[in-house]
Order: C-alpha cells, then structure tokens, then sequence
C-alpha cells in the first residue's frame, strides 16, 4: 500500500483532483509574486525575493504541465523536481528576504507545503512523509542559518513557526491518501470477487454457446455424412474424398479461429457461424504482440476502443490498429477516424488516457483533419 | 473522499496542537511563568475533545470540539494578552494554531456542504473565542490571518473535489469496469474455444483422416467405433461437465489406457519413470495430460515413421513432467505448417491452459523429443477434490 499512489489505483479520482493541484500551483505563484512585491525596500533582499519567486514559478510550472497533460504517471523525477525547486526556493527567501512587513521565513514554507500537499495525490504515501520530513529539516537548518530581524524568543519559536506547515499540510494529505487507498483496496477486492464469481457463473452457458455454434456447424455437414457411412457400412473413393475435404474445410476454420487474436476479435467481431465479420476496420499484428498484454492492459484498450467506436459516428472503417516490437519494447500505433470535434475528443478521451497511463507507457497522441494518432508502449514480458 | 478530506483536517488539526505545545512549552521553559499554564491547558482540553472526535464522529462530538476549540481560543487569547511583549509574536501564534485546529474540525457524514458548514462553525467558534478573549483581557481584538488562509485551503478542497466537471469523468468510470469484466468473460471463452477445437481435433478431424486415408470397402471395426463415438462426444456430450470422479489410480489406469490404445495401432510403446508423481496432478491436469500424450504418440504413429516410443515421467518438488521420445525421421518444428493443429491446439493448448508448458527438441534425422510440464503440489490433491470435480464443482 505504501508503495502505490493514489494516481495507480484510481487514475480517474486522481484526474477528477486535478483542479486542486492546478489551483494549488497556481496559490504557490500567487504568494512567491505577492511576497516579492512586500519584500521591502533592501536590494538584496529583492534580488532574493525575484529568486524565490522565479524557483517557486519553476516548481508550481513543473507540477502544472506535469498534470495537466494527463498522459502519464507524474514519476520520481518530476515530483523531486518540483521539490528540489521549491525547496530552494525557501532557502532564497529564508535567507535572502529580511525585514518588514513580510520575512521570508514566514511565507515561504506554506509555498512549499501547498507543493507538497499538491503532490500527494501523485506519489506514494512512505514517499510524501519521507520528503516532508527532509523538507522540514531543510527549512529548520535555513532559518536557523538565514538572516532575520524578527525577534527571536523564545529559542527555537521561528524554527517551529516554519516547520511546523511543511509537516502539517502535507501529513494532513497522508491520512487522506491512505484513508483513501484503503478504502479503494477494499472495493477492489469485493469488485474482484464479485467479478470472479460472475465469471464462473458464466463459464457454463458460454461453454454452451461455444459448443452450439460448433455442434451447429458439424450438423451441417459432417454428421450427415457419418450417418450415412454407418448406414451404408461401407466406404467408396467418394467418400476418402469428401472426407478429405470436410476435414480441410473443419481445419481451415478451425486455424482461423486459433490465429485469431482477441485483438482481431474486439476489433473486427466474426460471425461463429458463417466466418465472415462486419466493418473493415483492421488489426495488423504479425508478430503476435497482442498476446503479450496482461489483463489490466487488455481491459484498458478494451474500453478505450469501445470509445473510439462511440467517437467515430458514422464512419464504419474507423480503425487501424498496428503493433511492432523494437528492442524489447512493444509499440501499438492506433489510427482512428472520428465523427466528433477534436475538443469534443480530447473532453471525452481524458477518463480513458488516464487509465491507459497506469498501464501502458510514453502515450502520445495527436489530432489532425478528425483523425486521431495514437501511439503508446509496454514491455515484451 | 469527503470522508478522507475529514480525516486530512483532523490530521492537521492534531499537528497544529502539537505545535501549540511545542511554542508554549518552549516560552514556559524561558519565562518559567504561570500564565503558560493556562495556554497548555487549553491546548491538552482542544487535545481531549480532537481525540474523542476522532474516535466518535457524531453531530455532538464535533459540536463539543467546535465548542471546546472556541472556549480555548478565548482562554488563551485572555491569558497571552499578560505576555512580555517579546514573547507575544511566539504567544500569538500558539493562540493562532488552536484556532487553526478548531477550523480543521472536517465533516460528519459524506457532503461536501457538511464539511464546510463545519469549517465555517470552527473559524467562527475561533473569532467568537478571539473576541471574547480580548475582551476579558482588554486588549485589543486580533485578526487570524492564518486561521482565514487555513478555512479557505479547505473550503477550496471540498470544492474542487469531484466538482461538477467529473461528469464525463464519472461517466467512463462504469465502462472501464464493464470492459475489465468483459475482458475476463473473454478470456473464459477463448479458453473454451482452445478446449474444442482439441476436441474437434482428436475426434472428428482425426475420424475424417481415417476415413480419408483408410481403404476402401466395408467399414473397419475401429472406423465405425470412432465415428460413433465421435458422434456421441460432440453432440451427446455436455461440454460443461468437469472429469469424472478419479481417484489417484485411476489417472495411472488412464495414460495406461492411451498407452494401450497407441499399442493397438502397432506402435511399441514403453513407460518409464516415477508413474507415481502423476497422483499429483489435479483430475483436470490429468486428464488433459492423457490426451495430450495420445495425440504425441499418435503423431509418432503416423509422422515418425518409428515403431517404437519411450514415455518417461518425472516428478519436481512443483511440477510433473512428462517426455515422449522416439528416434524416428524427425523435422524441423519452425517449418511445421500453420494449418497442422495436432501439437498447437491438442498439446501445447491443453498444457498452457493449465499453467504448464512444453518444448520440442527435434531434429531431422534424429528422432523427436516433446516435454510437458505441468504444475503440480507437492502432496497429494486432497481425495475429497475428486468428488467435488466430478460434480462439477471448482475452477478450471
């Protein structure tokens, strides 16, 4: 539990908070300005503050696009940039910013625990207290060192004053992260049984369609044939042939049905019973990469091309779907004509992308002339 | 979530009167004056009535919190008012962490609307306590810049939090459950596709090739044998009955009859190794394992031209291996074309299905060696697991 974010385990709860963490980058830029513009009349101290400001922009700029995107996990890296800036960012306005009316030791650990606070629907939880931790030991070690000509009584009072929001904020988003993941935790389990459960519910009657559709197609032929060899008791160069081509036949549909991915499948569905499937939209998959998707991945794209077959109105060869491999990694390149504005598209896409993000890996995709181009990547196992 | 965002507030709320603590403590170990004690005891009263708040969370112990938190605030407010002035910065922002700490009363219940009305009681319960605190000490009456940023952040919280605009959002979320539920659905009937097309395979089209490749004339004893029962296996048979009931014997008694069986064709075939380790295997994985080495040595008969097969069987601490060797003509398994189904869909299918796998060595000229391998506990499947399969009970 420690280890998973709250992004991993609900991508779509995690994109419905992605007002807050635009919202709280932009408070972080809002106080910086605001606290730069009370800096005070000291050259060196307004130098500090415009840095302070600028580091502080960086990071909430960073934490911004990063999420705003929705394309992706927001990984270590860009969380401990946006980290590793704020927190200097402190260190310029604790220890540049002196004097009335505003000391940088008093606005600049809230910027830092709003950064914190933002991110916390991002990373893991064991990850969140460990940074607020460091970042308060950081902000007790720069006011400690930092100018100041607030007085300081009693001993130790300014240190507490800024560490104490660095901690509280982004603590305060702990226990709701993991109240959170809990309870997510939980109704997975209950979702998984219930779905497990109904899949073993079902097994008997789609066992029964399958072997009625094959029971449907035998009749046809086969069984005719075989009744009146038993009936006949004998066997005539007619009958060697027409066995030969019944067994051709039953093979030729029976290897279809075993090279048929459950790509192919979702993407153009064939009749059971006449082998012929409707639409013309296309799977090109000649190294048989689709099998190499895990459950997770499969349902992903499961939905997300039910979607695009929502989008495409009324274009029936709506879909291109090809897969390659390169180096170990395996690429699916999707080509999709869509019935719906490119605004529309991206409004209805974003649930979808986010859920994809957690699964596959470097999404991107673009729109052009009502055509979306979408390319993503998972490991060959 | 909005219970979460609760939980988030009441965090705070306790660091922020952790922090209280730590700045009274901190004045009362300079000034060593009485009056400190005053602070701290409002702070271990916000304590108690957090602490009950977080254990019962009712209208009424959030209304003895609100209302505890405000009477702090007036205590403290009354008390600072007697500071040296060098300790009032340090004094005042105590005061001001317990009005932050009454503000971060969160929500009852799972509204939005109730979160906020509890924010607005806890930020009016601290000016209330303010007021009257300044006006007991007669001082002047202070404007809490902090508790104000602190009730917005979280008024801002509860309303950004799946806000009016999640709608599309929410509304994918049902169709990604439903495809992760067809995709389980579609897995079940690949793998009951995989199972009839063995079945297809060693039945039907393997009667068809007789037929076809048989002589002509009367109907042999076995070609009649194998059209009846192929009849009553693909149309008598309910495809969703589970194994018979077996006891550990009786899968021994079962690869001997496939072996018999491949005898009765004219091919010599030889069992060795620890028979034993097959009691092991589940009566699916059993009786997979049997059909699958009906069709290798069927494949030997018919491709290898060898007369002759060795089944060894041998047993790891998690698996059941079994190898079917022969020294006939061999081939090259990439050059097998796509269309021949005997290893793809009667072998390796079956053993893949069952969380097993299998290799082929082969080579032209040098005969053929197919390993299967197979899961396998490392004690015996319970006997009582026989009865229940045979009532169809269990997963595949």
């Amino acid at each position: 539990m420690n280890r998973t974010s709250l992004q991993q385990l609900d991508p779509i709860g995690a994109l419905a908070g992605q007002r807050l963490t635009l919202t709280a980058s932009a408070a972080v830029v809002l106080l910086s300005v605001i606290a730069c513009l009370f800096s005070g009349g000291e050259t060196d101290s307004t130098v500090a503050a415009v840095l302070s400001s600028i580091l502080f922009a960086g990071a909430a700029g960073v934490l911004a696009r990063a999420v705003a995107r929705g394309n992706g996990l927001l990984g270590q890296t860009i969380a401990s940039s946006v980290l590793a800036l704020g927190a200097l960012g402190l260190l310029a306005a604790v220890v540049g910013v002196v004097g009335a009316p505003l000391d940088g030791s008093q606005w600049a650990p809230y910027a830092v625990a709003i950064l914190l606070l933002a991110l916390v629907p991002y990373r893991p939880v064991a990850e969140i207290v460990i940074s607020s931790v460091l970042l308060a030991v950081w902000t007790v070690l720069a006011v400690t060192f930092g100018a100041s000509t607030v007085d300081e009584a009693p001993a130790g009072f300014r240190q507490i004053a800024a560490a104490l929001p660095v901690l509280a904020l982004p603590l305060g988003g702990v226990a709701f992260s993991s109240h959170v993941l809990q309870f997510l935790a939980s109704w997975r389990r209950t979702a998984l049984d219930a779905a497990a459960e109904e899949v073993r519910e079902q097994e008997g009657a789609i066992t029964r369609v399958v072997q009625q559709t094959r029971v449907t197609i035998l009749n046809r032929d086969v069984v005719p044939f075989f009744a009146d060899l038993a009936a006949r008791g004998e066997i005539d160069s007619g009958d060697r042939e027409r066995a030969r081509q019944l067994a051709e036949s039953i093979r030729t549909i029976m290897v279809a049905d075993i090279d048929r991915s459950w790509l192919e499948e979702l993407v153009h569905p064939r009749d059971p019973l006449t082998g012929r499937s409707a639409g013309s939209s296309s799977v090109e998959d000649p190294e048989e990469l689709a099998h190499l998707m895990d459950l997770d991945q499969r349902a992903a794209l499961r939905a997300f091309l039910g979607l695009l077959g929502d989008l495409a109105g009324d274009h029936s060869a709506h879909l291109e779907v090809a897969l390659a491999t390169d180096l170990g990694v395996c690429e699916v390149r999707i080509v999709s004509r869509l019935g719906v504005s490119e605004r529309e598209a991206r409004s209805a896409l974003r649930p979808y992308l986010a859920v994809m993000a957690t699964v596959f890996s470097d999404i991107g995709f673009q729109f052009r002339d009502n055509i979306l181009t979408m390319r993503f990547c998972y490991d060959r196992p | 979530m909005i219970d979460g965002i609760a939980r988030g507030t009441r965090t705070v709320a306790a660091v922020c009167l952790a922090g209280a603590l730590a700045v009274s403590a901190a004045i009362r170990a300079e000034t060593a004056s009485e009056s400190t004690a005053g602070i701290l005891a409002a702070i271990l009263v916000a304590g108690a009535a957090l602490l009950l708040l977080a254990l019962t969370r009712t209208r009424t112990t959030a209304t003895i919190y609100v209302v505890t938190g405000g009477a702090a605030v007036t205590g403290a407010t009354a008390v600072v008012a007697g500071f040296p002035p060098v300790y009032a910065p340090a004094a005042e922002y105590a005061v001001d962490l317990l009005w932050v700490a009454a503000v971060m009363v969160g929500g009852i219940g799972l509204h939005r609307g109730s979160g906020l009305a509890w924010t607005a009681a806890g930020l009016a319960a601290g000016a209330l306590g303010s007021l009257l605190g300044a006006l007991l000490a007669g001082s002047a009456v202070r404007v809490g810049i902090v508790p104000l940023a602190a009730a917005a952040l979280v008024a801002v919280i509860y309303v950004l939090t799946g806000s009016a605009n999640g709608r599309r959002i929410r509304l994918a979320q049902p169709r990604i459950h439903r495809a992760a539920r067809d995709e389980r659905l579609a897995e079940v009937r690949s793998g009951v596709e995989m199972r009839a097309a063995a079945l297809l395979h060693d039945t039907v089209l393997g009667s068809l090739a007789a037929i076809a490749n048989g002589p002509v004339g009367p109907i042999t004893e076995p070609v009649a044998h194998a059209v009846e029962r192929d009849l009553d296996a693909i149309i008598g048979q309910d495809w969703t009955e589970r194994v018979e009931a077996r006891t550990p014997n009786d899968i021994v008694a079962a690869l001997a009859t496939v072996v018999d069986d491949t005898r009765a064709l004219g091919l010599v075939v030889q069992v060795t190794g620890d028979t034993e380790a097959l009691e092991r295997l589940a009566p699916a994985a059993a009786d997979s394992l049997a059909l699958a080495v009906r069709q290798l040595l069927v494949n030997v008969h018919q491709h290898s031209g060898a007369s002759s097969a060795e089944v060894v069987i041998v047993s790891y601490v998690d698996s059941v291996s079994v190898m079917v060797i022969d020294g006939g003509i061999g081939f090259v398994p990439a050059e097998v074309p796509g269309d021949r189904l005997g290893i793809r869909s009667s072998v390796v299918a079956r053993a893949e299905a069952l969380g097993g796998g299998v290799r082929i060595w082969s080579t032209p000229g040098r005969g053929t060696s197919v390993l299967i391998t197979l899961p396998a506990p490392a004690e015996s499947p319970d006997p009582q697991q026989w009865v229940g399969a045979s009532r169809g009970e269990g997963s595949r």
